[in-house]
């Protein structure tokens, strides 16, 4: 029989004198009732309830919260007797597409991982976690977007840069930062090319030379090392299609 | 399990509890081995063996009975998938339960109208809310079982898993996947709810 008593103060009665193996063994006790205790705990828990009646009658209780457990409804209940079918089929078509469905498995439960934290998340924080993750992945997708779209300012030598001519040799070059447009005409003039593109922000001039196909090899390895022995003149090379 | 009909629980078949066949521990070794080596007549073998087990326990997680069933083909197919990462650490029946509390929880953050239905459909409780007469032929045992299906999951699970199947506190840490106070202090909220019941039995008696 249950004694009557102030059953919400059930961790710490007051009728106990020494409170931390009390609170100790209290804790235990449901693991005391199915036996799974490691033996000094088991020894522990049998020596105190003989001197501790809330003890005791808390085992009674938990007894009883196994005994109904036990008994409940549920203990007949079993999965239908075609879900081991439906399970092998299910066994026999990842068998046929082993990788796929190993994939298939664990992307679900990713997804599956993140939903339940998703829900488990209290609600506002949820909807504000939510409204943030849109926000970065509307941002992610306007940076991709502008990045497919829009003209690249980074060039390397060898980059086309515009509309060169075709039938002409093309090079490019960098001038040292003082020189003038003047000694840029009389330079170019000098070679015979044309500024055909540029400056880029990289300061790279496109000329094309004007010479004939046959004669280009010849013609663009002189400019070049007139090019390259200018004291204004940075930079040059060749642009090859 | 318990109910006799079934079989004996995971805990009786770990503890020596209840009549097994001696080298049943061993067994289970052998099974998972032979299901890595996707032997399916070993697989079937473990399925007849814990499936009422791993059942019973997503039914009081879950209790929805296609949801169940569908959660106890995920927790079969996992087992059927990853038997290899079974290292044999913990038994065997702590490894299927552990991925079995795992599929019951994420079924139920699937599952957005359970909690409404279940309020809804069963009404669950710890305080007679009819006649005296009706409350008193009530059996203890029956209003425990209903209060303990009124727990929250986290609690409810700590207890079947410690009164059901018979589990240490240690591998119910392992298989819920939290520590072991947590555990404890998981049963000691339900036996606070629980108390309320035997508090009104003890008056009624």
């Amino acid at each position: 029989m249950i004694r009557r008593r102030n059953l919400n103060d059930l961790r710490d009665p007051s009728d106990q004198s020494d409170g931390n193996q009390h609170q100790k063994v209290w804790e235990i006790l449901p693991w005391y009732v199915n036996g799974t205790l490691e033996s000094h705990e088991h020894e522990l828990v049998a020596r105190h309830i003989l001197k501790c009646q809330s003890c005791a009658d808390e085992v009674a209780r938990c007894q009883s919260i196994a005994t109904a457990v036990r008994s409940a409804e549920e203990a007949a209940r079993t999965p239908s007797p075609e879900h081991l079918a439906h399970l092998m089929e299910r066994i026999d078509r990842g068998s046929a597409s082993a990788a796929p469905e190993r994939w298939r498995i664990r992307a679900r439960e990713w997804i599956e991982k993140i939903q339940l934290a998703f829900h488990e998340t209290p609600s506002l924080f949820r909807w504000t976690l939510a409204a943030q993750t849109a926000a970065i992945v509307l941002l992610a997708a306007a940076i991709m977007l502008k990045a497919s779209v829009a003209p690249s300012f980074y060039r390397t030598l060898s980059d086309a840069v515009s509309g060169p001519e075709p039938g002409r040799v093309h090079l490019q070059v960098v001038f040292v930062d003082d020189i003038t447009e003047r000694e840029i005409r009389t330079l170019l003039g000098s070679i015979g090319a044309t500024i055909v593109a540029g400056p880029t922000p990289m300061a790279v001039y496109t000329v094309a030379l004007a010479a004939e196909d046959r004669e280009a090899p010849a013609r663009t390895r002189e400019t070049l090392a007139l090019l390259r022995a200018h004291p204004k003149v940075r930079l040059a090379e060749a642009k090859w299609p | 399990m318990h109910a006799g009909a079934n079989g004996p629980t995971v805990g009786q078949l770990m503890h020596g509890k209840a009549p097994m066949q001696p080298s049943a521990l061993e067994d289970d070794l052998d099974l998972i081995r032979r299901v890595v080596g996707r032997d399916r007549q070993a697989f079937e073998t473990l399925y007849h063996r814990y499936s009422p087990v791993v059942y019973r326990y997503l039914w009081k997680l879950i209790r929805q009975r296609e949801i169940v069933e569908e959660a106890l083909n995920d927790v079969m197919m996992v087992v059927w998938e990853t038997a290899s990462r079974f290292n044999g650490t913990s038994r065997l029946s702590t490894w299927i339960l552990g991925i079995a509390h795992n599929k019951a929880l994420k079924a139920r953050a699937r599952s957005a109208r359970f909690d409404a239905q279940l309020r809804e459909g069963e009404p669950y409780g710890v305080e007679p809310s009819g006649p005296e007469d009706a409350w008193a032929h009530r059996e203890l045992a029956s209003a425990v079982a209903r209060a303990i299906d009124s727990l929250p999951p986290e609690q409810g699970a700590v207890v079947e898993l410690t009164f059901y199947h018979d589990l240490s506190y240690a591998e119910i840490a392992k298989i819920v996947g939290c520590p072991v106070n947590t555990v404890k202090t998981r049963m000691l909220h339900a036996r606070r709810r629980l108390a309320s019941l035997f508090a009104a039995e003890s008056k009624r008696s």
